[in-house]
């Protein structure tokens, strides 16, 4: 279904300074039970191409379904329209250099392909897993999905990229609602899309979750009420990596700091020059941009732009030493990026986002942690998330949370939440875990842009220990 | 677009086997952005795009999906046949559903909203001329959307709007802002300068320098895009009924005591704004007026006619997700030129940010302030604020809290463009509350 683009951007390209088509075709599977029966199942296929001209130094995109010869000279000319009606109102003059033309392929790889089962037999794994939560009789509520989204994208420009690139993502999460005596409690799994086969959906390892999901609702149904005060707090990955994404991703994105996002997503504390000298958190915080993470959900070899994809550090030791922006950001500001331009699907144009941005492993045990710990907290699986335009002022909730006093872990507590301001937060870093403590977590659904796109992203993280925070329990 | 979607469904319909329903859904648009940085244009790009839902349902049994539509009808009609034969082998092998919905004839419908929309040069010229000594940024959407329901038991409906929306804000240099929209279907410079000059006007305020509040409770007036926003959270999950049932309300403290929200709170999903269409995803119709609560008084929830069949309700033919598609609340007596008067000493609160249950079962949301709040004191204002987090309950902010509803409402249309544009949008008074609870 991928075609080959290059006679149509050689009959184009005479007309404008640089034309590019990006082909993209997406299926994405749903599938979901609740209660030990069958719920909804629905299958989606999207296929496009976007037509990206240069003109007099703007890009103007066209998207269309029509992949007929005129539907592609067509939206071909509306690009080149659009790129000529802007000349005089542009705000930065781009050459062909925002678009170098790399060569290559990339594909997921996969130990179980995504057709390898059939929807009977996956949606059997999720009645399952919605069989094994109910622990007890105050379960009203059980309930299992799993998405699947296999992506093939295309591109060719006339100045000689030709890439490919292949993904296959799985994304599952279960839950349970308990209630007793007026009491609601919800625990979940926690949403989780990594790049990996139907091997991810391994029924040994789902029903042992299953059980530890509904025995942890019930268990919250009788839990004192996380205390309000300060305290140290020990966070696990399934709530550290959100924290990471809005409180470290999103600040850095160069369009933000640029105001692109002003309007609607919102800018930055951050400022041009705060690179190379702001401490963003402790000696002991490393960010990376990695696009080579192991099952990371924004893994990849080239950005939207054709940009080649490598490791970078944005923060090393706790100082911030690049953003995440892709080529069009690094032009317009002077300041160092990452090959990060990215398009939510072939209707949309590539902006700055983030891909697997991930905090590096230290050397602490999740025992080191909590023996560390005098009077604290440790919280898991994010329920609530909030933080204001500028990414500073922040507030959390998580599903669970267990004291630890002296040392020792103590009892379970419910409706545990979190707030703080960005920077101060991350200089309270105390200890960051292993390698044996670190999980990679995916989301697609990191919205932002005007148009408004939702993408995929990926955040590797060990369990950390913040010192003296705010936390405090439900209303 | 219209007849893309008759003629590919026509022989959709004839191609069913005995005792096999099918409800297509169809979305099209046809949509110029503009997206705008310091009033210059950062990215422009046009889409065209068209996708048909085939929902094959069969003795108890139904599999969803979802296919492009090109404009070539053969090849488009090729392809919605092989999806059927793809649903119907799957359904073949899934378990029946528990709560299976039937297709039935919910009768015909057919609204177009015609605009008379401007060029992209035309568009430009103007915006550019009348923004050039201001910083703006913002997205000038215009086009035409289109969505259409069919079943095969005879059931039509079509809806089609063109439209244009500028959504932007201005900023001075000590990065303070102002938010203004411009939406309708004709644009015309007199009416944007007229709105454009409204947010100038305010960006002169914010000239003055911040003033930093400690946390704490605070007189406030909402304003209809700040209520509009908690509106908004409390739509993601608030009036659902299958919530309820399954735990997941804010609204269960309610149920459970039986307590109201302020006599001053009225709302109401109301098809009457124009901007949704009022049939769902089955075709079903709802009322063109559902009451939500009356006078504080919850009179009802939003049931599907699934979660009618799982709970042995009445179906009020809501969505799947039991969302608000077009919300109204009741404006109150509030007069606008008694606003700061009444506010006394408190906060003026234009817009909010970032809205999120905190304690969804417990109806607690917590957000931040955005773009231009100021301090008012002895009835004037006084200083724009540094950003405040608040965490409060619907409870207080529509309940006990609750001083008054203004007598003039705004309707804000959605600018939603997430995978496509959305039809939709809501329309709300301004609100003034007390002890509205700030916690950072």
């Amino acid at each position: 279904m991928i075609a080959n683009w290059s006679r149509q951007v050689e009959q184009f390209s005479s007309q404008c300074e640089w034309v590019g088509i990006r082909e993209y075709r997406e299926v994405t599977d749903t599938l979901s039970a609740r209660n030990g029966k069958a719920e909804s199942t629905e299958s989606k296929l999207s296929h496009g191409v976007m037509i990206e001209v240069l003109l007099r130094g703007q890009f103007a995109y066209a998207a269309t379904i029509d992949l007929s010869n005129k539907g592609l000279e067509q939206a071909f000319e509306k690009a080149l329209a659009m790129a000529a009606c802007c000349g005089k109102h542009k705000l930065f003059s781009f050459t062909t250099n925002a678009r170098p033309p790399n060569r290559g392929q990339y594909t997921t790889s996969v130990e179980r392909r995504l057709d390898s089962l059939s929807f009977a037999e996956i949606q059997n794994k999720l009645i399952n897993i919605s069989l094994h939560q109910q622990t007890s009789v105050d379960i009203i509520d059980s309930w299992a999905m799993a998405m699947l989204v296999h992506t093939q994208i295309h591109f060719v420009s006339s100045n000689g990229a030709d890439w490919q690139q292949e993904f296959s993502i799985v994304s599952k999460d279960f839950g349970v609602t308990a209630r007793k005596n007026n009491e609601s409690q919800s625990r979940s799994y926690g949403f989780n899309g990594l790049q990996k086969g139907l091997e991810d959906l391994d029924d040994v390892i789902l029903e042992q979750e299953a059980i530890r999901i509904g025995s942890q609702a019930v268990e919250l149904l009788d839990a004192a009420e996380c205390p309000s005060d300060s305290r140290d707090l020990i966070l696990t990955p399934d709530q550290l990596y959100l924290q990471i994404h809005e409180s470290i991703g999103h600040p850095l994105e160069l369009d933000r700091i640029l105001g692109d996002e002003r309007n609607y997503a919102g800018w930055s504390f951050v400022s041009p020059e705060d690179f190379g000298n702001l401490q963003y958190g402790s000696s002991l915080m490393n960010i990376s941009f990695n696009p080579a993470t192991p099952t990371g959900m924004a893994s990849y070899t080239f950005d939207d732009n054709g940009v080649q994809a490598e490791k970078q550090f944005l923060i090393k030791d706790g100082l911030l030493l690049r953003g995440i922006g892709g080529v069009e950001s690094q032009q317009r500001s002077n300041l160092p990026g990452v090959a990060s331009a990215r398009a939510s699907s072939w209707n949309r144009p590539p902006i700055d986002r983030m891909a697997n941005i991930n905090l590096e492993p230290g050397s602490s045990t999740l025992k080191d942690m909590v023996s560390a710990t005098e009077k604290g907290i440790l919280m898991q699986t994010n329920r609530s998330w909030s933080i204001d335009d500028y990414r500073n002022k922040f507030q959390f909730g998580c599903e669970y949370a267990q004291l630890v006093e002296d040392g020792e872990i103590a009892e379970t507590v419910k409706n545990p939440n979190y707030r703080g301001v960005t920077t101060a937060f991350w200089n309270r870093l105390k200890l960051v875990g292993n390698e044996d403590t670190a999980q990679v977590y995916g989301s697609p659904y990191c919205g932002k842009g005007e148009p408004n796109q939702v993408i995929r992203v990926g955040h590797s993280t060990p369990s950390c220990l913040f010192s003296d925070i705010e936390v405090f329990g439900g209303a | 677009m219209k007849n893309n979607f008759n003629q590919m469904i026509g022989p959709l319909f004839s191609g069913l086997f005995a005792d096999e329903q099918l409800v297509v859904n169809f979305h099209g648009e046809q949509s110029l952005f503009i997206r705008f940085n310091k009033s210059k244009v950062r990215q422009i790009s046009d889409v065209l795009q068209m996708e048909l839902a085939l929902t094959l349902k069969h003795k108890g049994k139904e599999s969803s999906m979802t296919i492009p539509v090109s404009n070539n009808l053969k090849a488009d009609v090729e392809n919605g046949h092989l999806c059927l034969a793809k649903l119907r082998e799957r359904i073949s092998e899934l378990q029946a559903l528990p709560f299976f919905v039937e297709a039935k004839n919910n009768g015909t419908s057919n609204s177009v909203h015609e605009g008379n929309l401007l060029s992209c040069e035309e568009y430009l010229d103007i915006i550019s001329s009348e923004t050039a000594d201001v910083d703006m940024a913002g997205i000038l959407i215009s086009g035409t959307t289109f969505i259409g329901n069919a079943n095969s038991k005879g059931q039509h409906h079509w809806f089609e709007s063109s439209s244009f929306c500028f959504d932007y804000s201005l900023y001075n240099d000590k990065e303070k802002a102002v938010k203004a929209t411009y939406s309708g279907t004709r644009f015309t410079r007199s009416e944007f300068v007229a709105i454009l000059t409204d947010a100038r006007t305010h960006l002169a305020y914010m000239s003055i320098d911040n003033k930093v509040l400690p946390p704490g409770k605070y007189r406030c007036y909402l304003a209809p895009a700040a209520v509009s926003e908690i509106l908004g959270t409390f739509n993601w999950g608030g009036p659902s009924h299958s919530g309820l049932k399954r735990g997941n309300s804010p609204l269960q403290k309610i149920d459970d005591e039986g307590l109201s929200l302020s006599e001053l709170f009225t709302l109401k999903e109301d098809f009457t704004l124009g901007l949704h269409p009022p049939f769902n995803a089955e075709g079903e119709v709802a009322c063109e007026s559902t009451d939500i609560f009356v006078n504080g008084k919850l009179e009802n929830l939003l049931t599907s006619s699934r979660t009618a069949k799982e709970f042995e309700l009445v179906s009020n033919f809501a969505n799947e997700q039991e969302t608000m598609r077009s919300p109204v609340v009741e404006k109150g007596k509030l007069a606008k030129q008694d606003i700061l008067k009444e506010l006394d000493n408190g906060i003026y609160i234009s817009n909010l940010h970032y809205l999120n249950w905190s304690d969804s079962k417990k109806g607690r949301i917590t957000g931040m302030t955005r773009f231009a709040c100021f301090v008012v004191e002895n009835g004037k204002i006084s200083a724009p604020i540094k950003d405040l987090r608040f965490d409060e309950t619907i409870y207080n902010i529509w309940g006990t809290n609750l001083l008054a509803v203004t007598e003039f409402c705004e309707t804000e249309v959605s600018t939603n463009t997430y995978f496509q544009r959305s039809a939709g949008g809501n329309r709300c008074p301004g609100m003034l509350v007390k002890d509205f609870n700030f916690t950072l």
